[in-house]
Order: C-alpha cells, then structure tokens, then sequence
C-alpha cells in the first residue's frame, strides 16, 4: 500500500501503522483522508499508531486529527515523533508518545499497564485524556476535564473533574488524589459524585470494596 | 519600534473584554504609547461604540483583508489622543470573512509603526477566537468572579497552551469587595487557586464603567475612579513597572476612625 509521497502504511499486530513522510502535513493528512475514505473496510474500527518523524504537530492540530480519524471510526492511539513540539501535543492530548525508543516492532507492548501516562502540568476544562494503562498527573484535575484510563489514576492534586479508572472493566483499579472532590468518578461500571461541600480534604484512595466505592484517608495505615 | 500584540479574550461572553480593551488603549494611549486596537468581533463589533468612533467608520478589516483599502484608510485616529488607532471590525460580515493567517499579516504589517497592538477578541472559542489569538504574543483573559466565567476561562487557557503561546494574564473584572467579604462572591484567591496563572489586574464593580462606555469615553482616560485606576495599572504591569495591586475596599474617614479606636 504506497505509491505516495505523502505517507506509508502498514499493518501490525497492535494496529495500523502511518508513517508520514512528506513535510506538508496539510498534503499528507488530505491524501491520507482520501485513502481512509477509498478503503473504509481496511480501516474500520482501527487503532493507528502514527509516526510523525521530525514534523511540529501542534496539540491543536494534532487533536483535530485525531478527532476527524475518530469520525472514521479510527482510534489514534499512539503518536512516534523525533520533534518536540509533536511530542508535546501527544502527551496533552493523552496518546502514547514514542511507546518503545522508536523500535516499532514492539509497539503493540505499550498497551500493557505499565506504561503509564506522565502528564506534569494541570489537566484544564476541555482536555480529554484516554489511556490504555495507568495515568499519573503532577497538577490539578479540573473540571471540564476528563481523565480516562484502564488502569488506576493518581493524580499529585486536586481532582475537581470527571475521572474514570479501569473503564475496560478492572474492579481492581483505583484513583487517589490529594484533594478528591471530582464532578464525577468511576471505577469500572461504578458511578460515584462527590459529598456536598466538606471544610478539610484529605489525600484519599478510592477503589472497589465488596461492590461499592470507597474512600480511604490516605493516612490510615 | 516592534509593537507587541496583546489579545484580551475570556471565552465567556459578557465578562468586559471590550471595555478592558479600551481603557488598556486609552491607559496606554496617555502614556505616550502608540496603540492600534483591532477589533476581532467580525459581524458583532461594539469596540468603535466604546471608543465613541462609530460614526468615522469608513473601511472596516475585512477591507483591508480583501483589499479593498490600504492598511492606513481603514485606521481610525482616535479623536483624544493622536497615537490611539482603531482598526474597526465588518459588522456585515461573519468570522470567516478573516483567516489566522490574515490576522498574522496584518500584525506584522503594523508591528513596525507602534508600541502595542491590542486585538479584541469575540466571546468564544471558534474562528473568531482563533483569528484573535493566531497573532498574539501577550494573552490577558478576563473573567467574572463567578463560577461559569472561571470555568471558561480554564478552558480558554488550555487552548492558548495547546497552541505553544506563553502563559495567559489573568484580568479580574466585577470584583465586589462586600460580597467576597460575606463569602458570597469568588475571592481573587479562589479564582487564582483554580486557574493558577498570574493575575495582573483585579478591577472593583463600578457602575461609572457602564456609563462610560454609553458615552463612549473610557474610564481610564483620568484616574478619578478607583476602576480606572486599576486599568491604568495593569497597562503600566504589562509596560514593566511594578505596581501594587489597589486596596479593594474604599477607606473612608469613619472605618480610619475606627482603625485608630481599635489601636487605643
């Protein structure tokens, strides 16, 4: 599948492959989007692990792609890139960036729980973060803001958004924080909103006791 | 001279970026800066109203962009202050009428000629919000001590992070200074707790504001108010000069009195 200046694909184990080789990014996603629409079975329901090389993805762009794949039904899952600023965007809009030291053999191997996903800054209002694994945020969890993961989430902060821990199914997983008080939380299939307002937060754990959600000040044991 | 493009926007509609955008330009117009202020609020403009302008509007953006007129023909001097120019918005067309990439040209076509370029951004987060920010080397977002107002302003920010611009300014309008005491409005703490970016202005309610704009005279043109004061303020921060922040509540001569009392 080539015969383009624009971009190679390949198609792995853990998903499909695109290698983008032309510098026009615009020219690039436009002939990729016209090869998506000319083989809709090939990618139907894919997973694309995208390789950028050296190409300045900002997180606007990017995300925009990653929302117009997701209209065709493709899930953009992990982002490799040499460059910076590409692989800045990948990790604020939660993909996996360069899985495995650019070895793409084993680029399947990034969706075991433990890699997780670093985000070192304060997640705000409109920033969705979806990843297969654990997540771990340095900041605050804003609300607006959704943090999504199939593993547990530990947030170094406030978590005041909409969290979901082991949204495969886990009922092991488990979120703690410094300051839980989110608009909403889930473990698995469990729904839980925050008490009414509370003076004193504590760093807490929540996970799954005999069905139900339950919160644990962090200084129990 | 190599102007800097200051874009005011807030995301929530309502919050006061027009009026911020004119008392900036008229603090900074009266500290002997050169200003050119355009509007981004392409089919909705009010900025030439507050400026009190409106009726020397000739050519409007979207001439220019279409070339229509010369950069300079669509430049309206201010009639206070010969350094004070507004490049008014097309109030016939929509946002699409402008690209970013438009926005860019037509800053750095001016950036030679002034001291700041000041871009009043419509209320939002689509096209004309993009256009707004795609030029801007300085972004000040003004909010509303109240919760709607802030969570916008935090989805504003993330935007401006995602598109690599540096750290917005945080501009606080409508403060209240009773009500925060009661605890029933946001403190400046409370916002800056949830937004956590630096805050360089923190304006009181000031029904003198309103007034102001419907003459079209900008409130910072004199420091006689305590609300001009503090636009005034913020445009000698973003000049360098550190200014401290002004004491919200009005000391009148009893609550002094009462000061001294409670010493004794």
């Amino acid at each position: 599948m080539r015969d383009n200046p624009y971009f190679l694909i390949k198609g792995l184990k853990e998903g499909i492959l695109v290698n983008i080789i032309s510098h026009e990014f615009k020219l690039s996603r436009d002939a990729l989007f016209t090869h998506i629409g000319s083989n809709r079975s090939f990618f139907n329901g894919a997973k694309m692990l995208l390789d950028v090389g050296d190409i300045p993805l900002k997180a606007a762009d990017l995300g925009k792609l990653r929302d117009d794949l997701a209209d065709e039904q493709i899930t953009l899952a992990v982002i490799i890139s040499s460059n910076e600023i590409s692989m800045r965007s990948g990790e604020l809009l939660g993909l996996s960036v360069n899985p495995t030291d650019e070895k793409k053999k084993q680029v399947g191997k990034i969706n075991k729980p433990d890699s997780p996903l670093w985000m070192g800054k304060t997640v705000r209002s409109g920033t969705r973060i979806d990843h297969m694994g654990n997540v771990i945020v340095i900041g605050d969890i804003n609300p607006g803001a959704e943090v999504i993961a199939t593993g547990n989430i530990v947030v170094w902060g406030r978590i005041k958004g909409f969290v979901h821990a082991g949204k495969s199914g886990d009922t092991t997983a488990f979120i703690c924080a410094l300051e839980l008080k989110p608009t909403q939380l889930r473990i698995a299939d469990l729904v839980a909103v925050s008490p009414e307002k509370q003076d004193l937060y504590l760093p807490e754990m929540i996970r799954i006791i005999n069905g139900q959600l339950v919160a644990e000040a962090w200084n129990e044991k | 001279m190599t102007a800097k493009v200051l874009t005011i926007t807030s995301g929530k509609g309502g919050v006061g970026k027009t009026t911020t955008v004119a008392n900036l330009a008229v603090a900074f117009a009266s500290k002997n800066q050169k200003v050119v202020c355009i509007d981004g609020d392409i089919g909705l403009r009010n900025l030439d109203v507050i400026l009190g302008l409106e009726n020397r509007i000739v050519y409007d953006i979207v001439d220019i962009v279409e070339g229509r007129c010369r950069t300079r023909q669509a430049m309206i001097r201010d009639k206070r202050f010969p350094d004070l120019f507004l490049i008014p918005a097309a109030q016939t067309r929509d946002k699409n009428a402008v690209s970013p990439s438009d926005m860019v040209r037509l800053c750095n076509e001016l950036r030679e000629e002034f001291d700041w370029i000041i871009i009043d951004s419509p209320a939002g987060i689509e096209r004309g919000f993009k256009n707004s920010i795609a030029p801007a080397d300085i972004v000040a977002i003004v909010t509303n001590p109240e919760m709607s107002a802030v969570r916008d302003a935090d989805r504003v920010i993330g935007i401006i992070e995602a598109e690599e611009k540096k750290p917005p300014y945080l501009i606080i309008n409508r403060i209240k200074p009773s009500m925060v005491d009661k605890g029933n409005m946001l403190s400046v703490d409370d916002i800056y707790e949830l937004l956590r970016i630096e805050v360089i202005g923190v304006i009181p309610e000031d029904e003198n504001v309103l007034i102001a704009s419907n003459k079209g005279v900008p409130l910072a043109i004199d420091a006689k108010t305590r609300s001009g004061m503090a636009f005034r303020n913020i445009a000698r921060r973003f000049v360098g000069e550190e200014v401290p922040f002004l004491e919200l509540k009005e000391t009148n001569f009893w609550n002094k009195l009462n000061i001294f009392g409670q010493k004794d």
